[in-house]
Parts: structure tokens; C-alpha cells; sequence
């Protein structure tokens, strides 16, 4: 979004508009959260102290600021995000990374989903957003700000709105540019590059990778030079996928014994994984919560190479994490949650063909047991291992109190 | 070298080629140009990436011979720009001036001798019939792997008992087309062949009645009209399409090739993100059924014919999808045996193409 802050205060005062405006505390001590771009012409930028802004733009209206109201217009924007592809990451009130892959069938290609974005947020809510269209975060969020109006000699030149990066063009379009632009470039590395004689991305292509690494470290060395050629692996991770399925239960006396511990996990277990196969997706993670009778928590993950969908993966997942459990300190509550979920689909492969199903394939036998459990209910069948301890399987059967 | 000919021929000879030049980028910057030589009355064009090279060559009003290599997009750009008419090539200096109409343009060459031309193929000439070879790549072409360095990025070409045939798979589907007609290779024989290059081949198609092969490992050679494409060969080979065309598919659907598409363009609306669009198949009615946790669900009864035991089974959407577009008679055969395995999609009343497709387990 171009000056989010005030775009949305404008809305509601358009007298101001065309006027420098300034966002920002308006105390002795006051920061400026955001500038118009007729602001921006007298140098005025988020960050700056107040006083300066003051200083450089006497005449700027001063604003203080409504985060309610801005939340509320975030929410809008993002309502229209959602609207063009569930995989949304927010960045910031008015910034977010949209990954359009799915979305191209419905909708046309990305720089056509740009332009409708751009105008369903102007239509839906009356802001100017900016668009930067590319096959990755780091050019998408040059593009963006290829995107939006630029002060040149103290005049407001208008920008495309719009601007595609394709990998064509990516090098054309990074190799100008200061290795300012680059993400992680701060004053130390510039520093750094400086002594190679390193000025703009054109420059940096011509250090080989482990002269980077040598120079910055093996991780920040090796993402420059990989950022340098427009490559950036790290993908667009959606908020949906936050959510999560998870049982937890509080026992009537603290357990001393990993096996009693066990019992109750897998217990918990199945019957989360029952649940995860009723919203018919699979779970990456595996997170497991233990309470001491100190009332201490202990959290902790797992992510298991093939998502879950049984209650047997679950706990083989689990075997992992409890070593951490100290069971000795006595476990006061027990949770199982499961998280990051996919589409619980297996696309089948030429070498499947004729093929002996895998060992440990439990997922036709959890579709037997829901089957069974549908019509003869929840205590007719589960399992063994979940039996005992002196508790009735009638009483407390598959679905944990809450 | 200076050369004059027609706008509209050079046009159309540059953009045969210009497709297989290099990025610009490149460790070999020369590989972004156009290598153009003038003997006598003839212009042979190239493009070349390494892996690939395409040619053509057209009559021309020859003024001097020689070579230059513009840069190749550029100088397709400018060619196509000009008014129609007699348009003039000339090397001045260390640059070519393309003159048409009232413009003219001064475009920079690179070192000619930098160019490395991939030779054509050492190998007898083969011929098919240029149309079928390129319908066969219509329907076979688009299943190839798309991925750089798999071994499944190439059509494979063989010829045994049963005659030519062309075959790609992603290793989630299989395609294969026979040429039931033609004799290029011996009996025995199979090359894989980049798909990429193929994809090529199918753009030029048909410049004539014949399409001529050369094959000599590692390259292979096509020439239709007075263009060729040299392109490396693939080492290995594809999986044996044995496994599917001797498997049993007792259940068959017969349906409409336009109902069936449409109706699964439908489906497709509510799975961008979640792929497997669902059949329920029995001998009482047909329906497909598509939902997605986010974007809803849609269900239809399909007119179809259907004969075999009761059947659920879950397709990648775009997987079938590719498959039944390529058939082309009016009604096409979907035979399956089980959720679990490969279903065959065929053509109503002959097997020459037939696309294998692993079902989704859901």
C-alpha cells in the first residue's frame, strides 16, 4: 500500500488531500509512522524524528494516528487477497505476499491478478495498493516498489501500479540496482562489499560464492549470491495454515510412570487423528504438551516425513518427543495438537504399479475402524495399547474430556 | 556480407529460429545471437543454446557473402517492425544496418567465430509423414517431465513388432501415440529425445510432406522444408509401457469428449490448490464430484455410458484433463480396474493413442 496510514486518513479527511501530511507521535519525542508523497518531496520519511519532519516541511498537517482505523482497512485489504488465493502471507498492516500458483485458472495470469487486486482494493475500499508481480518473494517485493510513485527532483512521478519481474528480465532488472536493495544488505555488509569494489547487483554476480561466504558468513555469503541471481527458495507461508487439532487432558492424579504416560497419548491420539480424517486433510507437525505438577509446561514438535493422518503415525511421532518428558517431576496434563495441515491426497506413481502396499500403512485400516466406529460407535473398537490402567474403555472411551 | 530480400520471408525464417537462442546471460554471451551467412543467392539462419540448434535457410538477393551474428531477439524485433517491402542487411564495421522502407537500423554483432554450431547428425536420412508426426507430438508431447536433468524429460521414439511409436511420462501418467504407417528407425531401436527441442519441432511442423530424421548418438536431426533442428540426445530410457497395455481395465466409461471436459472445467473451479476431482461410477448413473476445504464443492451427474463394478476413484484433475484433450474422435473410453491403479484413456474405436493415469489415493 502507498503511505497506508495516511491513505486511510484521507478517506475520512479528503480536504487534506494534495497537501503534505505526517502520520506520527506529535510529541517532543513523537516519530514519523508515515508521509504523503507531497511530504515525501520535502524529504520528509517514516522513522524520522518528529522535530526534523517539523524542521524540513513546516507547513505538513500533523496527524496522530488511529491504529483501530487502520486495522480495520487491513482487514478489507485482506479480505480481498483472500478472495484471489487462500495462500496469503501477511507482512504488515498494509503488506502481504500472495502466492497465486493455484490461482491462475481461475482468475488469469499473475500480472493479470495484479491488476485486478489493484483495483478490487481501490473499488472495495477506496486505498491505492501497488502490485509487484514475480516467481519469488525477494523480486515480488522489488517489483512492489518498482511498482509505486517515485519523487524525482521534488516532483511526484506517478508509478506503473502494476510491475512484473518474469525471470527473463530478472537479471535486467537487478544487475542496476545497489546491493542496498538486497534483503539483509545493512551498513556492515555495504561496508563489507565496499572493499571488494562491490557497488550495484551487476557487481556483486562477479564474486564467485565462496568468496561471499568467506567474506559473510556461509548463510548471509551464500543467500547474496543467490539473491544477486533473483533466486529466493523461501515460500509463501498462509495464515490458514496456523490452525490446529488438538486434545488435551488434565488426570485426577499426577503420572509418575512413562508407561501409564504412554497409555493416555495414545489414547489422545486416536482420537485426534479421528478427527484430522473428519476435516479429511493430513497433518505435518506433531506437538506434544506436558504440565508438571509445578504447573511448569513442557512444548514440544515434531514433523515426521509423510503427514499424518493415523493415530499410529501420531504417536510414532510422539516416541520422539517424549524422551524430553521428565517424568519424574509427576504430569499433572497431557496435550496432543496437530498442525500444519495439507490436502490428505497421495498422488499415486508409475512405480506404485503392482506394488506391495508399504509396511506400516495404517491408512486403510483407520478407514476400516471409522467405519466400524460409525456404526457401532465409539467404544466398539481402538486401540490395545490405549486399554488398562484402571481405566473403564466405557466410561472414558475415544473422545477425551475437554 | 550484404544480402536483400523480402521483409515478410526473412520474418518468417527468423521467427522459425529465434525460439532456440540462448539468454543472454549466459556464460556464452554469443549464444543470445543469430548467426546469419549469405553464399550466393542463399541465407542460412541459426539459433543455438548448446543443446540445441535450429536452421534455416531462405533464397535471397546475395550482394556480397559473409557471416554476422546480431543478437537474435533484437534483430527479430527490428525485421518484424518494418514496413512491408525489400528490406536490406549490410555489415558496416562491426555492425549490421537493416534498412527497410525509411528506417534503418545499426545493430551490434558478436565475434562470428564464437559461435559453435552444433553439426547435424551423421546418420542416413528417415522419413515420415510430416502431419502425423506432428499430430503424435500434439498428443504425446505434453506429458513429458518438465524438469531440467530428469531422466524422463524426452519423447522416446522406437520401432519394434509392433511398429513406431512415440511414448512420454512424468512418472504420474504415461502417454503413447504409434505410427502406425512409418518406418524411421530399425526395428529395435529407441532414443529418447529432449522434450523441450520436441516442443520446438511441433511449432515448425509441417513445412512439408516429409519429415526427415537423422539419428547418430548423442544427436538426433529433423528437417522439414528448408528448416532443421539438431538437438542432443537423452541417455536412458523411458519405463516399459508393457506394464499398462497388458494390464486388464474391466470397467469401462464411455462419454462424450466435449460433455466430459466441460463438466470437468467445472470441477476445476473449486480445486485450484487440491487437485483430486472425484468419480462415482456405476452402471446406474455417473458422477463427479470436486471440493476443496476453502473454495466449496460442486457435484454433477454425468450422460455417460457405463459398464463394470460400482467405482470411486480420484483423478488429478489436470491430469485427465490433458488426456481426453488430445482424443480426437467425438466420444472417448475411460477403462479402469480399481482405485488403486492405472486407468487408460482411448480414443471410441481405436487404440493408436492411449494416455495411462494413476488415480489419487484419497
Amino acid at each position: 500500500m502507498d503511505a497506508f496510514f495516511v491513505a486511510v486518513e484521507l478517506l475520512r479527511r479528503p480536504d487534506l488531500r494534495g497537501l503534505p501530511v505526517v502520520v506520527g507521535g506529535t510529541g517532543s519525542r513523537g516519530v514519523v509512522a508515515a508521509a504523503s508523497y507531497e511530504a515525501r518531496r520535502f524529504g520528509v520519511y517514516s522513522a524520522m524524528s518528529s522535530a526534523q519532519a517539523r524542521r524540513l516541511c513546516p507547513n505538513a498537517v500533523f496527524l496522530p494516528g488511529d491504529l483501530h482505523l487502520y486495522a480495520d482497512y487491513s482487514e478489507r485489504v485482506h479480505e480481498v487477497f483472500n478472495s484471489f488465493s487462500p495462500e496469503v502471507e501477511g507482512v504488515a498492516l498494509d503488506e502481504a505476499f500472495i502466492d497465486v500458483t493455484g490461482s491462475v485458472q481461475l482468475f488469469g495470469e499473475a500480472s493479470s491478478i495484479g491488476v485486478q487486486i489493484r483495483d478490487r482494493v481501490l473499488s472495495d475500499t477506496g486505498l491505492v495498493c501497488c502490485v509487484g508481480v514475480a516467481s519469488n518473494k525477494f523480486l515480488a517485493k522489488l517489483a512492489s516498489r518498482a511498482a509505486k510513485p517515485k519523487i524525482v527532483d521534488g516532483q511526484i512521478v506517478d508509478g506503473p501500479g502494476v510491475f512484473e519481474v518474469t525471470d527473463d528480465y530478472a537479471s535486467t532488472f537487478l544487475e542496476p540496482m545497489s546491493v542496498r536493495s538486497l534483503w539483509g544488505v545493512g551498513a556492515a555488509t555495504v561496508e563489507k562489499l565496499e572493499r571488494f569494489g562491490v557497488a550495484t547487483v551487476a557487481d556483486l554476480k562477479q564474486l564467485e560464492r565462496r568468496v561471499l561466504t568467506g567474506a559473510l558468513g556461509q548463510a548471509a555469503g551464500s543467500q547474496l549470491f543467490d539473491l544477486a541471481r533473483g533466486i529466493d527458495p523461501r515460500p509463501v507461508v498462509s495464515s490458514r495454515d496456523a490452525k490446529s487439532i488438538g486434545h488435551e487432558e488434565t488426570f485426577a492424579e499426577d503420572i509418575i510412570d512413562l508407561g501409564e504416560l504412554r497409555t493416555h497419548l495414545v489414547r489422545l491420539s486416536d482420537a485426534v487423528a479421528a478427527r484430522v480424517r473428519r476435516a479429511d486433510v493430513a497433518a505435518r507437525t506433531v506437538s506434544l504438551k506436558i504440565r508438571y505438577s509445578d504447573f511448569s509446561n513442557l512444548t514440544r514438535s515434531f514433523t515426521p516425513e509423510a503427514a499424518v493422518t493415523t493415530g499410529q503415525a501420531i504417536v510414532s511421532a510422539l516416541d520422539r518427543l517424549l524422551p524430553q518428558c521428565e517424568i519424574e517431576r509427576g504430569v499433572r496434563l497431557a496435550g496432543v495438537s496437530v498442525s500444519n495441515f495439507v490436502e490428505s491426497q497421495v498422488q499415486l506413481t508409475l512405480d506404485t504399479v503392482d506394488s506391495e502396499p508399504s509396511d506400516g500403512d495404517w491408512m486403510d485400516a483407520a478407514e476400516a475402524i471409522d467405519e466400524i466406529r460409525k456404526r457401532f460407535g465409539n467404544k466398539s473398537i481402538g486401540p490395545l495399547s490405549a486399554m488398562g490402567h484402571g481405566r473403564d474403555l466405557g466410561e472414558s472411551p475415544w473422545g477425551p474430556s475437554h | 556480407m550484404k544480402f536483400r530480400c523480402e521483409r515478410q520471408a526473412l520474418a518468417d525464417a527468423l521467427a522459425i529460429v529465434v525460439r532456440a537462442s540462448g539468454s543472454r546471460t549466459a556464460s556464452s554471451p554469443v549464444l543470445a545471437g543469430v548467426r546469419i551467412e549469405v553464399k550466393g543467392d542463399s541465407l542460412s539462419l541459426a539459433c543455438t543454446d548448446t543443446d540445441q540448434i535450429i536452421t534455416c535457410t531462405i533464397p535471397v538477393q546475395g550482394i556480397n557473402n559473409g557471416v554476422s551474428v546480431p543478437r537474435a531477439r533484437l534483430f527479430n524485433d527490428i525485421v518484424r517492425s518494418l514496413a512491408d517491402g525489400a528490406v536490406e542487411v549490410e555489415v558496416v564495421g562491426e555492425d549490421v544496418v537493416v534498412s527497410g522502407g525509411r528506417s534503418n537500423f545499426n545493430v551490434p554483432t558478436y565475434m562470428a567465430q564464437d559461435f559453435q554450431v552444433l553439426p547435424p547428425a551423421a546418420a542416413p536420412d528417415t522419413s515420415t509423414n510430416a502431419e502425423e508426426f506432428a499430430d503424435a507430438l500434439r498428443q504425446v508431447a505434453r506429458t513429458v517431465k518438465n524438469q531440467d536433468d530428469h531422466p524422463y524429460r524426452g519423447v522416446q521414439i522406437s520401432h519394434d513388432a509392433d511398429g513406431v511409436r512415440l511414448a512420454a511420462t512424468d512418472n504420474f501418467r504415461m502417454a503413447l501415440r504409434k505410427l502406425p504407417h512409418s518406418k524411421i528407425l530399425a526395428v529395435g531401436e529407441k532414443v529418447l529425445v529432449p522434450g523441450r527441442a520436441l516442443t520446438e519441432l511441433e511449432r515448425m511442423l509441417p513445412l512439408s510432406k516429409d519429415l526427415v530424421i537423422r539419428w547418430a548418438d548423442p544427436t538426433i536431426t529433423f528437417i522439414t522444408g528448408t528448416a532443421s533442428l539438431t538437438t542432443r540426445t537423452i541417455n536412458g530410457s523411458l519405463p516399459d509401457p508393457k506394464m499398462f497395455l497388458d494390464a486388464q481395465y474391466p470397467n469401462t466409461l464411455t462419454v462424450n469428449r466435449e460433455l466430459i471436459l466441460e463438466a470437468l472445467r467445472r470441477g476445476k473451479i473449486v480445486l485450484p490448490s487440491s487437485i483430486g476431482l472425484k468419480l462415482h461410477l456405476s452402471e446406474s448413473g455417473v458422477r463427479m464430484e470436486a471440493a476443496d476445504r476453502d473454495l466449496g464443492r460442486t457435484e454433477e451427474d454425468l450422460e455417460a455410458e457405463y459398464t463394470g463394478a460400482d467405482l470411486s476413484i480420484t483423478f488429478n484433475v489436470d491430469y485427465l484433463m490433458a488426456g481426453i484433450e488430445v482424443v480426437e474422435t467425438e466420444s472417448v473410453r475411460i477403462a479402469m480396474k480399481d482405485s488403486r491403479s492405472p486407468a487408460a484413456v482411448w480414443a471410441a474405436d481405436n487404440e493408436d493413442y492411449s494416455y495411462f493415469i494413476m488415480p489419487i489415493r484419497a
